[in-house]
């Protein structure tokens, strides 16, 4: 069965040992590089390399907020002031006092649902199969192991080399991650 | 310890200049008011609150640094339990006196005409009366400069001794300090600032003001942490590890008092906007007109949004540069300007703020005040390290785990 | 400046200084904490009798719930001791009592997240999911005194044939945009705080018919470390807006009192004081599911006794701030001069109603003092029962507020006397089943504490020491690359 290669995988230990590896790959000249964790590891992301799609989120969900805001006091005054005026004990039709409630909750509700369907979306989730799944013991990866993959796209990479280049991180194992 | 003095000097600078303004102030005041006894004492009022809002807010932060035994507090509690000191409080209670004097030019509860015609000053008037005031105010100051006394004795003698006794001392002093605190500073803020209005009353009110008075206390020491923070001991503590989340955690405690204020003001206008009822509808009606309109949509925009949203960004908490400090200097400007909306108005009828010798009587008073209050809290300041010992050693040890 | 300490005083200052940092205790590793929390959900068998009693009741009440509705929609709301002049009675009491008791939830898993508090990582999945719980009970009161909950969407505002909208200045709408957006942030709060988890079990399970169930709730999550980056962002900030969102939902339930006239109701104090009164009665209940569940499932060294003294001190501290409501409530209707504001304190101390009052009066404000001493805090049996009475507190302070506010308004003529039906008690006992059966669902079938989060506070507390126990060692260096088996 003819088969592509997505990349090589190293397997680590531990949060420094990852990082270690990380920096030492990234010093090599690899540039197409991704690393897997159980849990959030912080610098991790620094030191791969973070790109516009990764400081986008905040700003997506300031102006979902703010959207959220203006349609939801924007849907009170046109529905309380234009479409469906009513004398509710001699209070103005704009009664901005008590539409602040309504305004707030939307705001949050657009801002909210900005953060997370943002972020899901901006990771391109839900994604059911990726080839990273291919690796071997990568079932670890979301227990206790710590996965760095470099991948084929990359420029430099060569099976042989970038094996032999792994395999002086201190991984626990180096293998090949078919597409 | 050859910068120390340097901190020293910064803080003789402050209090020279707390002597300076003192005198500028009371002489401003004087000549302003000349004659005129109300506008002496509506001006006096207003000072003495603002600067009995900076004591108490310290007061409150130096309980709650105790009770919970925050890391956040280590650098400067020592700058809040001088502003909350029984010095100051002493100062404050004396400060009073001139108000009891006066309370007729003030409060409508001494003005026999409208008690004896307003049907809830008659009520009340065995409750409010000058007496049961100053009683009560003298009570309240005992009692807080107590606290504060013993707690900041306690504080001192842990950094000499290191004693679990007296550690556990000041907890306990701090969480029913803090219980106390809350309830008296509601009680006296009813009677010296809420009274001022014959039949408006407020459940909120105490609440209302305590944050005002926290936000206060926190953006002063704030203020001095930024000119500060490279003199030593600071520098050396701040630079070993606090530094990052010093500037971060005092930037989100006002973000929280700013959100807290907004809050409760929101709550307390929006309630009473809805209710529409007769005693308690004057409040807001006197602030929703003319110039003070103007000024109380300025407080919305100055000391809710505009803090807000530079505080939402990390820029700002970042380092202690222009941006904190200014906007530090920015907050303590607006609970000026909250403190002129909520009391003012409530005897506006008697003159028109909006003119330069009003304003500068205000403003005499304000200086005269807050520059004897600059002179004891500077005095106060100098008498203890600036640091606790026992916290920054606590500190190192998990610096160093 | 700094005096000189021995070596002896200086070890002891540490001591009280520095209570330990330790959240998580035990022998443990990444591996053992997968272990400890996926088995509840992947080895079905680790759930014994107390899970099938607790189970069971809620089972049993579940249906209780079933037929009180079943009646009340054939009879129609009469069957409730709802009448003018208390047209609200225990619909809105349990109403306010539910989603007050959903706001632990979001407070530990939000608030405590922003405040860097970490050893909410072990408590927060679950509270998160008694806050779902609770609202789905909370939402369930108005929905039927609407009477007709099957034009419940009449509530939104969306363009229909009738051409009538909501009106946006009536604090029930208010209710409805605060109740469904709590409903839906936590529901994604508590979803984004899972899929890692459920990635997890996805890779753990044997079975696979499991593990396409889980493979498709955790949306394919892989870990990676730029995924990880933004998903950090996005839970700070989800954080960031939950604890405003939590304070907002008590402040507008109060204002459903808040903003009428009514003597008792009409009162500034309400919206901290309802905020603070819903956080203490969610730490009562967190406290009294929490307790069992810890003792049940070996979870001592997760949940550990300094997480159940927080969790008391918490209590303690919002319960201080209700009673200091409950002071302000009197002393400003005494200083008022208001005769309707002096009235409705009389009523509450003196009136038809004063057994209710003075019961709160115990539950929630004299009771709980007994939590100041660290051995009460130090023990579950004590701590159990006060947090029982605070949820009784809690419950009797709705009741006092609405009855007596309504049943004793201006005009004595139009005065009254509420009583709970039959068929109130039934559907409270019925909605407590609902969230029995729906708690103890989510125990066998979900990890009830966040694995990654606690694997987090683990590398936290004991930096490489977390991975103590794997003993799998790195390949030489000079070893020839294992390369995939072709």
């Amino acid at each position: 069965m003819a088969s592509t290669i997505y990349g090589m995988v190293a397997e680590f230990k531990s949060e420094s040992q990852i990082l270690n590896a990380a920096k030492k790959t990234k010093a090599e000249g690899y540039n197409r590089v991704e690393a897997y964790t159980p849990l959030p590891v912080h610098g991790l992301a620094e030191i791969i390399g973070l790109d516009i799609k990764d400081t986008l989120l905040p700003w997506i969900i300031f102006l979902a907020g703010v959207a959220g805001l203006v349609g939801g006091f924007g849907m009170e005054w046109w529905v309380s002031v234009i479409e469906y005026p009513l004398n509710v004990g001699g209070r103005p039709l704009l009664s901005w006092v008590q539409f602040i409630p309504v305004a707030y909750e939307c705001t949050i509700l657009a801002a909210a649902g900005a953060a997370v369907v943002g972020m899901f979306a901006l990771n391109g989730l839900p994604r059911p199969h990726h080839p990273i799944f291919n690796a071997k013991r990568f079932e670890r990866a979301s227990n206790d192991r710590f996965f760095l993959c470099i991948e084929a796209a990359d420029a430099k990479f060569d099976s042989k080399r970038t094996a032999a280049f792994l395999s002086t991180l201190d991984a626990l194992s180096v293998s090949e991650v078919e597409d | 310890m050859n910068s120390e003095p340097s901190l020293e000097n910064s803080i003789n600078k402050l209090q020279r200049m707390g002597g300076v303004i003192a005198v500028i102030g009371v002489i401003l005041g004087a000549v302003m008011a000349m004659g005129n006894s109300d506008q002496f004492f509506h001006a006096y009022l207003y000072g003495y609150i603002f600067w009995v809002c900076l004591t108490l807010g310290c007061l409150g932060m130096t309980f709650l640094h105790h009770a919970i035994r925050g890391r956040f507090g280590i650098p400067v509690i020592r700058i809040f339990e001088a502003g909350g000191s029984s010095v100051n409080l002493i100062l404050m209670a004396i400060l009073f006196i001139p108000i009891l004097m006066g309370s007729s030019h003030l409060y409508p509860w001494a003005n026999a005409d409208l008690v004896s015609s307003t049907e809830a000053l008659k009520y009340r008037s065995g409750f409010m009366n000058t007496g049961g005031v100053g009683l009560r105010t003298g009570i309240y100051f005992a009692m807080w400069a107590l606290g504060s006394h013993l707690i900041h004795k306690w504080s001192l003698d842990l950094d000499a001794s290191g004693s679990p006794q007296i550690a556990a001392y000041r907890t306990s002093l701090g969480c029913a300090g803090l219980v106390f605190y809350f309830l008296t500073c509601s009680f006296a803020f009813t009677d010296w600032v809420m009274s001022l209005e014959a039949n408006w009353y407020s459940t909120i009110y105490g609440a209302w003001f305590i944050t005002g008075s926290v936000l206060l206390a926190t953006a002063f020491t704030t203020l001095l942490m930024t000119r500060w923070h490279k003199h030593e001991p600071y520098r050396s503590v701040i630079d070993m590890k606090l530094d990052f989340t010093l500037w971060r955690d005092l930037g989100n405690l006002i973000l929280t008092m700013v959100m807290f204020w907004a809050y409760t003001s929101l709550s307390q206008f929006l309630i009473i906007w809805s209710g529409n009822i007769r005693e308690e509808i004057t409040f807001y009606l006197e602030r929703n007109q003319g110039a003070w309109l103007i000024v109380g949509t300025f407080l919305i925009c100055g000391q809710f949004f505009f803090p807000f949203l530079c505080l939402l960004s990390g820029k700002t908490k970042k380092s202690p540069g222009w941006r904190l400090s200014s906007l530090a200097i920015w907050i303590i400007i607006m609970r000026m300007v909250d403190i002129a909306w909520i009391i003012i108005p409530s005897y506006s009828k008697a003159h028109n703020v909006f003119s330069i010798p009003v304003l500068l009587a205000y403003a005499g008073s304000f200086l005269g005040i807050g520059g004897i209050w600059l002179v004891t809290f500077t005095t106060r300041l100098k008498s203890a390290p600036v640091l606790p010992a026992y916290a920054v050693l606590v500190e190192e040890s998990l610096g160093h785990a | 400046m700094e005096t000189e300490l021995s070596q002896e005083e200086k070890k002891a200052l540490l001591q009280i200084a520095s209570p330990s940092q330790h959240f998580v205790e035990g022998e443990k590793n990444y591996e053992i904490v997968t272990e400890q929390i996926g088995s509840m959900v992947l080895n079905q068998k680790k759930h014994g009798i107390p899970w099938f009693v607790a189970f069971f009741i809620g089972f049993v009440l579940l249906n209780v719930l079933m037929a009180s509705v079943g009646w009340l929609l054939y009879k129609g709301v009469g069957v409730w001791g709802i009448n003018i002049p208390s047209a609200w009675g225990a619909d809105i009491i349990n109403f306010v009592w539910w989603i007050g008791i959903g706001h632990a939830g979001t407070l530990i898993s939000a608030i405590l997240l922003l405040a860097r508090q970490q050893w909410r990582n072990s408590i927060n999945r679950f509270a998160e999911a008694m806050t779902l719980f609770a609202v789905m009970c909370a939402g369930l009161y108005p929905l039927l005194h609407t009477g007709r909950p099957w034009v419940a969407y009449w509530l939104f505002p969306y363009p229909n044939i009738l051409g009538a909208w909501p009106q946006f200045r009536s604090p029930l709408l208010w209710d409805v945009f605060a109740v469904s957006t709590y409903m839906t942030v936590s529901a994604m709060f508590w979803f984004v705080g899972l899929v890692p988890d459920l990635a997890l079990l996805r890779d753990r399970t044997s079975n696979k018919v499991v593990r396409f169930i889980l493979g498709i709730a955790a949306l394919g999550w892989r870990g990676s470390a730029k995924h990880w980056y933004r998903y950090e962002i996005s839970y700070l900030i989800l954080a960031g807006l939950s604890a405003p969102l939590v304070l907002s939902v008590h402040t507008i339930v109060s204002f459903d009192f808040a903003v009428s006239q009514i003597p008792g109701w009409h009162t500034t104090i309400f919206p901290p004081y309802f905020v603070a009164g819903a956080v203490y009665a969610g730490f009562a209940m967190v406290l009294i599911l929490m307790i069992p569940i810890r003792a049940w499932y070996n979870l001592k060294d997760l949940i550990t006794m300094k997480h159940i003294d927080w969790m008391a001190k918490i209590m303690l501290t919002t319960g201080l701030i209700v009673f200091y409501g409950y002071i302000m409530e009197n002393f400003i209707g005494l200083y008022s001069g208001n005769k309707y504001e002096m009235a409705i304190v009389y009523n509450r101390w003196c009136g038809p109603y004063r057994v209710a009052y003075w019961g709160l009066i115990f539950c929630n404000g004299l009771a709980p003092q007994i939590l100041w001493f660290p051995k009460v805090r130090a023990n579950v049996k004590w701590l159990w029962a006060s947090s029982l009475v605070v949820s009784i507190g809690m419950w009797l302070e709705r009741y006092v507020i609405i009855p007596v506010s309504l049943t004793r308004d201006f005009l004595p003529s139009s005065w009254g006397y509420y009583t709970p039906s039959f068929w109130d008690w039934a559907m409270f006992l019925g909605t407590i089943g609902l969230f029995t059966f729906l708690i103890f669902l989510f125990t066998r079938f979900l990890p009830i504490i966040n694995i990654f989060e606690v694997k987090d506070l683990l590398h936290r507390e004991r930096g490489h020491h977390a991975h103590d126990g794997d003993n799998e060692q790195p390949l030489e260096q000079a070893k020839v690359p294992v390369l995939a088996e072709k």
